[in-house]
């Protein structure tokens, strides 16, 4: 990343909600799974409460996403942005449809596959479609 | 749809390639699941083949509707649409994680993986109506 981008307002405000989020996440996946010698409530209103606090640093981070797109200042990054994420979502739902079909009626990997893993998929193919963007518009 | 839109080559081409792919999804979900009297293979290449067939018109569907956005010609509604898409992409994307928690931690019945798209169309047509709120 370049120094140019670090300095830019809206990345920096980007970088500092985005991973202090993560950093939560893991602690929280960590903690749920029994990691931290915590143990999960076995019913009732903590399991609940527990099994959802790893998504809400996920919600933060896709909220700071968010208000990282409308506060571009360079019309042409953002083109390119949303570009990415488009093609990574057109992506991710053609993957996890596929997939999903696959579960269900094949059984591959049905017991492993989880909803949660939605997330990572789109960063990943967002990742491919960024580079994918970066080449055409070079 | 009113006869201006049907009239637009761009819509035109959407609807073209959109509706019979949906068609293609349906014909080919109700066939693997045994409606039309037909059994997918128990076992190898076509028990593979028959499970990925309905997502194959997904992905006809959701490149017309990329190619849709890319040629809509007014650079409004293409701003709307951007927006909705982006907000139901986020929203989906939040409830699968939530969903997807629970799910495994708290044992709540799972989404089926395939069910995805529904879903970020369910949100993005929810917050499209927010999207012509907020410009109307």
């Amino acid at each position: 990343m370049s120094a140019s981008l670090v300095k830019d307002a809206a990345n920096r405000r980007y970088h500092w909600l985005t991973w202090p989020a993560m950093a939560v996440y893991c602690l929280l996946v960590l903690a749920i799974s029994g990691r931290l010698g915590w143990q999960l409530p076995r019913a009732g209103v903590g399991l609940y409460i527990a099994a959802i606090a790893p998504a809400l640093p996920i919600g933060v981070v896709i909220f700071a996403m968010g208000r990282y797109f409308s506060e571009l200042s360079d019309e042409f990054i953002r083109m390119m942005k949303v570009k990415a994420s488009l093609l990574g979502l057109g992506l991710t739902l053609f993957t996890c449809t596929a997939w999903g079909f696959l579960a269900q009626y094949a059984h591959v990997w049905a017991s492993r596959m989880s909803l949660v893993f939605v997330f990572p998929i789109w960063v990943l193919w967002m990742w491919v479609a960024e580079l994918i963007v970066k080449l055409k518009y070079r | 749809m009113n006869a201006s839109l049907v009239k637009n080559p761009a819509v035109r081409r959407y609807l073209l390639t959109f509706l019979p792919s949906m068609g293609a999804y349906c014909f080919l979900l109700f066939s693997i699941s045994g409606w039309f009297g037909w059994e997918p293979p128990k076992s190898g290449w076509g028990l593979y083949l028959a499970a990925l067939s309905p997502s194959l018109p997904i992905g006809v569907a959701l490149f017309s509707m990329g190619r849709y956005l890319c040629e809509a010609p007014d650079e409004f509604f293409r701003m709307i649409q951007v927006q909705s898409w982006l907000f139901g992409l986020g929203l989906t994307l939040f409830t699968c994680t939530v969903w997807g928690f629970l799910a495994q931690y708290a044992h709540v019945w799972s989404l089926p993986l395939s069910l995805v798209f529904p879903m970020w169309v369910f949100w993005t047509g929810l917050a499209s109506i927010f999207v012509h709120l907020r410009y109307r």
